[in-house]
């Protein structure tokens, strides 16, 4: 699980707008991308997101 | 067998700001290494450049990447690393380095085989400038690089960030203090080698590219750092006289540039308290009582 901490300081790499944590995704709803996350840790690469 | 869900060996953070440039000669340096079993962990400090389409072009699975909101820093985003890092053993990467092939694999086999109380190990680097390798570090820092070496890490950090140690230290130890504007590295070092001891591999790994923006040409940053430093470790220091006197000349001096005399004054006259007959602390000292 991701803490608390971390998802506050995280941001979306294309819009820099705050991301949101939902089904063991990071979602940035402003660029409807759902970032996967592994081994506890985002991986927030652009080519690895998901359109959601 | 899931590799995928085994914790890698080692957690290499990488901390960057603005140096798409630069960044995939860093990274590609990091892959191509003969030690295979590590997670790369970049942690973006919210770079306005590229960053994030470069990382995005590398297609391995060891890479992850994280992006912060805010700037806040090389100390604060290694933080964060270290809080989320997986591995056994941490190693820090900088993204205007550049890692050479057996890097990993000669630091992890040295503390593989080592006893719990190396708690770290560390090499030899080039300083590349202008086209030049430089050797560091040099003789300057005297002979005694393992073992305990907390009181020779007194005299100035040799030890670089370029270091493999157990994350285990951090729970005695703790992270990077992030009210220092620089020297982090060596302060949280000097912690570490107060309770471990070190190992030195007598051979450069990593080409270290010196960029005209480097934070430690900022004196005042410096001036701050070291001030926070000679207190904090102020007992060990004040067991070196010498070594003491020295911080203070280079902290009068600096503050004589930066044009604060009064903090100045102060160094001097604390340096020649503690080398009353040296020619040079007289003489700053004499310079500075003709000014008002």
């Amino acid at each position: 699980m991701i803490s608390k901490e971390l998802l506050e300081i995280l941001a979306c790499p294309v819009c820099k707008q705050s991301v949101e944590l939902k089904q063991d995704k990071l979602i940035c709803q402003q660029c409807k991308l759902a970032f996967p996350i592994k081994d506890d840790i985002p991986v927030m690469i652009i080519e690895q997101a998901l359109a959601i | 067998m899931n590799l995928e869900s085994k914790a890698p060996k080692v957690s290499i953070i990488l901390p960057t700001y603005n140096r798409a440039g630069l960044i995939s000669r860093a990274v590609k340096s990091i892959l191509d290494q003969t030690y295979p079993d590590f997670e790369l962990i970049v942690i973006d400090d919210c770079s306005n450049d590229a960053t994030a389409s470069v990382i995005s072009g590398f297609n391995d699975p060891r890479i992850k990447y994280i992006f912060l909101s805010k700037h806040n820093g090389a100390a604060f985003a290694r933080n964060e690393g270290l809080k989320i890092a997986f591995g056994e053993f941490i190693a820090f990467a900088d993204s205007d380095d550049v890692w050479l092939k057996e890097k990993l694999e000669k630091q992890v086999k040295v503390l593989k085989n080592a006893p719990d109380d190396l708690g770290l190990v560390y090499s030899a680097i080039w300083r590349v400038q202008a086209k030049r390798k430089i050797f560091f570090p040099d003789r300057s820092f005297g002979l005694k690089r393992s073992g305990n070496i907390y009181k020779n890490l007194l005299f100035g950090n040799f030890v670089t960030l370029h270091v493999l140690f157990r994350r285990s230290c951090l729970r005695r130890v703790g992270i990077f203090d992030e009210k220092l504007p620089c020297l982090q590295d060596w302060e949280l070092w000097l912690r570490l080698s107060k309770k471990y001891k070190f190992f030195y591999i007598n051979q450069p790994l990593v080409l270290v590219y010196k960029t005209s923006d480097a934070i430690s040409e900022r004196s005042n940053d410096f001036n701050e750092a070291l001030e926070r430093i000679i207190k904090k470790f102020l007992k060990d220091f004040s067991l070196q006289p010498k070594l003491l006197a020295k911080y203070y000349y280079i902290l009068g001096r600096s503050f004589y540039k930066n044009n604060n005399k009064t903090k100045s004054r102060k160094y001097l006259e604390m340096a020649l308290d503690l080398s009353p007959f040296d020619i040079k602390y007289m003489f700053y000292v004499w310079l500075l009582s003709l000014v008002k």
